[in-house]
């Protein structure tokens, strides 16, 4: 019996797409409907963030951070650049502002994590966790623009603390919210966890193996999915990390259901790491005297790094002396999760191209910067 | 994993450190080297302090006034937070591969991999980090800034197949072994590598006719009046 | 702009009516009824195309979501141009991404409409200096009906900003136009 003569389909998906989370191009190669390779095609959103922020000084280079990097995670990318500039200047932080500053990193990787829930809803077809993570979203949004003014960009920190300190009750607000949303994710996990339409779509799908995340760079959630016990937050201890007491989530399958537990089981840590920090903040100031908003970093280089949302955000900052950075390279874990689809992809079907995709929660101006 | 020692940056053990000097003599510690170039600077400004305080007292005996004490002067050494290490091109891919496999640093995780433009000179930068012992190290490879070649890592660890990518991209590095050495973030017919210092943006050709035809529609007319494309 | 052939042998059902309608004494103001039940309907169901750039696209998004529900005012995204009559530039739009934006705006049908969501788009915002990708304004490909400030405009913002669209096409006189076109 002569066997069919088949050809490669090349279906391309994007930059326009309800469900690239943004201007990603899909190159996906087809053979009937198995995925033989896909080739993402980024740069729609380039914003040329590393050259600019070589014309200004750091202050202004915070305000560049929230805007050009992962918009998700405005704050903690403002964390990226004051942790590779203070730990170069040697700025003092008061103890005060770094607890300030890991509530709302945390509150913003609730935030962040709550868009990717619903978002990932969307693709999968469960639009109520949509209505229900915008609804959390916005009181998260509340507590934010009674601080710092913004939604969504903040220029909040400050080299050697924040702005201002917190309005009054603030905290209290702050406490009924984490006890609030503890029920709240509950709910979620009643409705999608043992969902058995949900676990059809992520159970086994999309696969990465450990020694596969390692060779990619994969980091944060798509990491721990895999098997990896790695956290910035533990491994490179910053602010008062290493003084509250938290999980870290590893799941060892590797698939799109694996890398949704990490980021629910995160989302609760996250709301545990907000309440040891709302009882353990001192009073006291909140932003060093005498640190100058054009500070001039001393000549060197250095390499931190931060846990976004979505990974290992790390600063490789060039000072030669001057107010403006010689180089700022910005390793967006975005951009390495993203290289990890490739692999990802590899034979499932072509419905499987959304939960995949999805469920590595990417940022498009994060992978193209 | 234990948290790294060096909670302000990255960690890299002294022991392994003289090790891999001692494997590589043409690797030069950049950390070391300040720290040394630190030492001298302190030194001499003792040295200076020391000579003030001798001529403070020339002049005490000899009743004129006192002299001015020397200005404090900040050190132009630059600071390096993370352990880096300068390798020759010669024996990069040596070195890379040593790091990888070695046992004692079992580098299995390539952060990034990028380059430094020092308008008078290059460097490629690469970070390391070890998913095992939790250390790390960023590898600086001094190229020809007008014609920069490399070897590529990219079958060391498969994530630097996107950073020389991008690399590539914004730099012009040419990463030799690349298996798909193309642009990845701008247009394929980008003119230039724009994080280069002496880059000049230039609007393409294509771009400037879409804001013609996008002209002509709003004076209404055809074909569209003034110079403007 | 669509012209009415001389024979009227292509015109749509709607378009033979009111023409017929204008010849009749006082047809002129039925044609401006007609026109402005029209408009009414096209203002109430502003279709938008799901497309977001950058950080915009988030406050978009929390525009349709729970609180702030678009859905009220007729607004309901469309996943393809060609169901679309509002694109919502939300974001910066890099030079590599301009031609997109142009062909999305092309596939979709007239009466179409634009609307600029943030600094980025309306001029290039936080990224007009030192920068070699992003377009200094979504203007320069495409035309746009209603800027709406902000970085990111609040939702609120994103809502006036349609409510204006609203007004604007309220006031559009397309039939009248072409029946003088047609006449002329």
């Amino acid at each position: 019996m002569r066997s069919l003569r088949t050809e490669e389909l090349i279906l391309n998906m994007g930059p326009q797409h309800p469900s690239t989370h943004g201007v990603l191009r899909l190159l996906v190669t087809l053979d009937g409907e198995n995925i033989v390779e896909v080739q993402p095609d980024i740069g729609y959103l380039h914003s040329s963030v590393e050259k600019m922020m070589e014309h200004r000084n750091y202050t202004q280079n915070i305000a560049l951070a929230d805007r050009g990097m992962d918009y998700l995670a405005a704050l903690v990318n403002e964390m990226a650049i004051l942790r590779a500039a203070e730990t170069l200047a040697d700025v003092p932080v008061p103890e005060r502002a770094r607890y300030i500053r890991t509530i709302f990193m945390e509150l913003q990787r609730l935030a962040s994590h709550l868009l990717w829930l619903g978002t990932y809803g969307i693709d999968l077809g469960a639009f109520t966790a949509f209505l229900w993570c915008m609804r959390e979203r916005e009181l998260i949004m509340d507590l934010f623009e009674a601080t710092t003014g913004g939604r969504l960009h903040h220029v909040y920190f400050r080299l050697g603390g924040v702005n201002e300190d917190l309005p009054p009750g603030w905290t209290d607000r702050c406490r009924e919210f984490c006890h609030y949303f503890l029920n709240r994710l509950d709910e979620y996990h009643r409705l999608l966890t043992g969902n058995p339409i949900w676990q059809a779509r992520t159970q086994g799908v999309g696969v990465l193996t450990r020694e596969q995340a390692v060779a990619f760079g994969a980091c944060g959630p798509v990491a721990r999915a895999s098997g990896l016990q790695w956290d910035v937050r533990k491994s490179h201890p910053y602010e008062v990390y290493d003084r509250v007491d938290f999980q870290v989530p590893v799941y060892t399958e590797g698939d799109c259901y694996a890398r949704y537990l990490v980021r629910m089981d995160e989302m609760r840590e996250s709301t545990r790491i907000i309440l040891q920090c709302l009882d353990q903040m001192p009073e006291g100031e909140v932003r060093a005297a005498r640190v100058p908003l054009n500070l001039k970093v001393p000549p060197g280089e250095v390499y931190t790094r931060v846990e976004s949302p979505r990974g290992d955000l790390g600063i490789h900052l060039v000072s030669t002396g001057g107010e403006t950075p010689w180089r700022v390279k910005i390793r967006a874990p975005s951009f390495v999760n993203l290289h990890a689809l490739t692999e990802m992809m590899k034979g499932w079907k072509v419905a499987d191209i959304i939960a995949i995709l999805g469920s590595i929660d990417i940022v498009l101006a994060d992978v193209d910067r | 994993m234990t948290p790294s020692r060096n909670p302000s940056g990255g960690f890299l053990p002294p022991e392994l450190a003289a090790r891999l000097r001692e494997r590589f003599p043409q690797v030069r510690d950049a950390a070391e080297a300040a720290r040394e170039a630190l030492e001298a600077f302190e030194r001499e400004q003792e040295e200076r302090q020391r000579r003030y305080q001798e001529e403070v007292e020339r002049a005490k005996a000899e009743g004129k006034p006192a002299p001015r004490p020397p200005r404090k002067e900040e050190p132009a050494v630059p600071r390096y937070r993370t352990p880096t290490f300068e390798v020759p091109r010669e024996v990069f891919r040596e070195v890379m591969e040593f790091l990888r496999d070695d046992p004692a640093f079992r580098m299995d995780y390539l952060s990034f991999a990028s380059a430094i433009d020092w308008k008078d000179r290059m460097e490629c930068t690469y970070h390391l980090w070890s998913t095992v012992h939790n250390h790390e190290l960023l590898v600086k490879v001094p190229v020809d800034r007008d014609d920069p070649r490399i070897p590529t890592v990219s079958d060391l660890w498969r994530t630097a197949e996107w950073h020389e990518r991008e690399t590539y991209d914004l730099f012009g590095v040419v990463y030799e072994g690349h298996p798909d050495l193309r642009r990845i973030l701008l247009t394929e017919d980008w003119k230039g590598h724009p994080l280069r210092k002496d880059y000049v943006y230039e609007d393409p050709d294509w771009l400037v006719e879409l804001a013609r035809v996008r002209q002509s529609e709003v004076s209404g007319v055809q074909p569209p009046l003034g110079e403007r494309g | 702009m669509v012209r009415v052939p001389a024979d009227g042998s292509r015109e749509a059902p709607i378009e033979q009516l009111v023409e017929v309608l204008h010849r009749l004494p006082g047809g002129q103001i039925l044609v401006t009824s007609i026109e402005n039940v029209l408009n009414w309907a096209r203002a109430r169901s502003i279709w938008p195309l799901t497309f977001g750039l950058a950080c915009c696209a988030m406050e978009m998004m929390q525009a349709m979501g729970t609180r702030f529900d678009l859905d009220r005012f007729g607004v309901i995204p469309r996943a393809t141009p060609r169901q679309a009559d509002l694109i919502i530039v939300a974001g910066r739009c890099t030079i590599k991404m301009a031609p997109v934006v142009r062909r999305l705006w092309e596939q979709m049908p007239e009466p179409k409409y634009v609307i600029s969501m943030g600094s980025c788009a309306t001029c290039g915002g936080p990224f007009y200096y030192d920068n070699y990708s992003i377009l200094k304004g979504i203007d320069t490909v495409i035309p746009v009906d209603v800027y709406v400030p902000g970085c990111p405009p609040r939702p609120e913002a994103l809502i006036e900003g349609v409510l204006k669209l609203q007004e604007k096409i309220q006031r559009e006189r397309r039939l009248t136009r072409r029946l003088q076109e047609a006449g002329a």
